[in-house]
């Protein structure tokens, strides 16, 4: 998994590409830490070019989310397909994260 | 259907003598070196496993498809564990034994997926499904299982951390990282199996809840085969897929 972070009227967006999976516990950690230190209010995470995520990837989406929350930022998932939108949905996702298509 | 009986030895980065040695002790064939025999029809249906021995990784683009059936590491195992798996390899249809090591560096899950493509057509759908499964049964072996590297303590940034640090230090220590992974994969009527064993010490599944942690990767395998069991005391998980 590769990440681009960039902030773009004053919400943080954050473009992530290929395979999220639980080798990529150092890289969600470095990101995760980007977006605490960003002033953004709202971390939202593009996964248009997210082509798999695992169930591992979703608990690293999980952690983000409720760091974001102690901090009082918002985390928002956008534009999952194909296999990442279903897995989004299987593990109910919108229940605990903000999804926009 | 019964796995074409015509099987073969052929050795990557191993030592010549060795791999003879096994062939005799196993009754089978040494396939021929030059890949000359490839195009050859009488050995269409030829089954050849392959023993991975050394620097191989960089030369296994040339054993991914027919006649390639099955895919031994060598690692530390004697020729008695040798020939144990090459007798499973050539009673399944598709058969992978790695370390834990090799296994996680070389996406294996995606190894298995594509050497099933080239045996069976797959359409998206089923590439899908078997891709999240596979994925995750692999991932609970290799994590949970070989490596014991237990759940997420808590959904914290320092509980991630904790988690990268084991993870790092165990995959590089021989004890765990020698354990093994196998994947067997057989063609029934209308089904694909695929079996995924490790040498952990074994799972009992427990329904998480909402907002739990881990605990979602039985239930991306449940979602995506058409039935799964547990056997071995967790330590081998069978997967049956629609194919």
């Amino acid at each position: 998994m590769e990440y681009n972070y960039e902030v773009k009227d004053q919400d943080a967006h954050i473009k992530m590409n290929g395979r999220l999976t639980f080798n990529d516990h150092a890289k969600l950690r470095a990101m995760i830490k980007e977006m605490l230190q960003s002033s953004s209010k709202r971390q939202i995470l593009d996964m248009t070019n997210l082509e798999f995520v695992d169930s591992a990837g979703i608990g690293m989406l999980l952690i983000a989310r409720e760091e974001l929350n102690n901090v009082d930022k918002q985390f928002v998932l956008r534009n999952a397909t194909g296999q990442v939108k279903r897995v989004l949905t299987v593990a109910q996702l919108g229940k605990l994260i903000t999804i926009e298509d | 259907m019964t796995p074409s009986p015509i099987a073969a030895l052929y050795g990557l980065g191993f030592p010549h003598e060795r791999l003879v040695a096994l062939a005799a002790k196993s009754g089978l064939p040494l396939w021929g070196e030059t890949g000359s025999q490839d195009g050859n029809s009488s050995h269409t249906h030829a089954r050849v496993v392959v023993l991975l021995g050394t620097s191989w990784e960089d030369r296994i683009s040339t054993c991914r498809a027919n006649p390639f059936t099955a895919w031994i590491e060598v690692g530390v195992l004697s020729d008695q564990s040798l020939l144990d798996l090459i007798r499973c390899a050539t009673q399944t249809s598709l058969y992978f034994s790695l370390t834990t090591a090799t296994a996680n560096r070389l996406n294996l899950s995606n190894e298995v997926l594509q050497a099933l493509a080239h045996h069976r057509p797959l359409n998206d759908t089923a590439r899908d499904n078997i891709e999240v499964a596979l994925h995750e049964a692999l991932s609970n072996a290799l994590i949970h299982g070989n490596l014991q590297l237990d759940s997420l303590a808590a959904l914290t940034i320092e509980a991630l951390e904790a988690f990268s640090s084991t993870l790092m230090r165990r995959i590089t220590d021989p004890n765990y990282a020698n354990r093994r992974v196998d994947v067997a994969c057989a063609f029934e009527d209308g089904a694909m199996v695929i079996d995924v064993v490790d040498q952990g010490s074994g799972f009992i599944y427990k329904p998480r809840s909402e907002s739990a942690v881990c605990g979602r990767g039985i239930e991306f395998i449940k979602s995506s085969c058409q039935s799964y069991v547990l056997l071995d005391s967790g330590r081998r998980l069978k997967m049956r897929f629609l194919a």
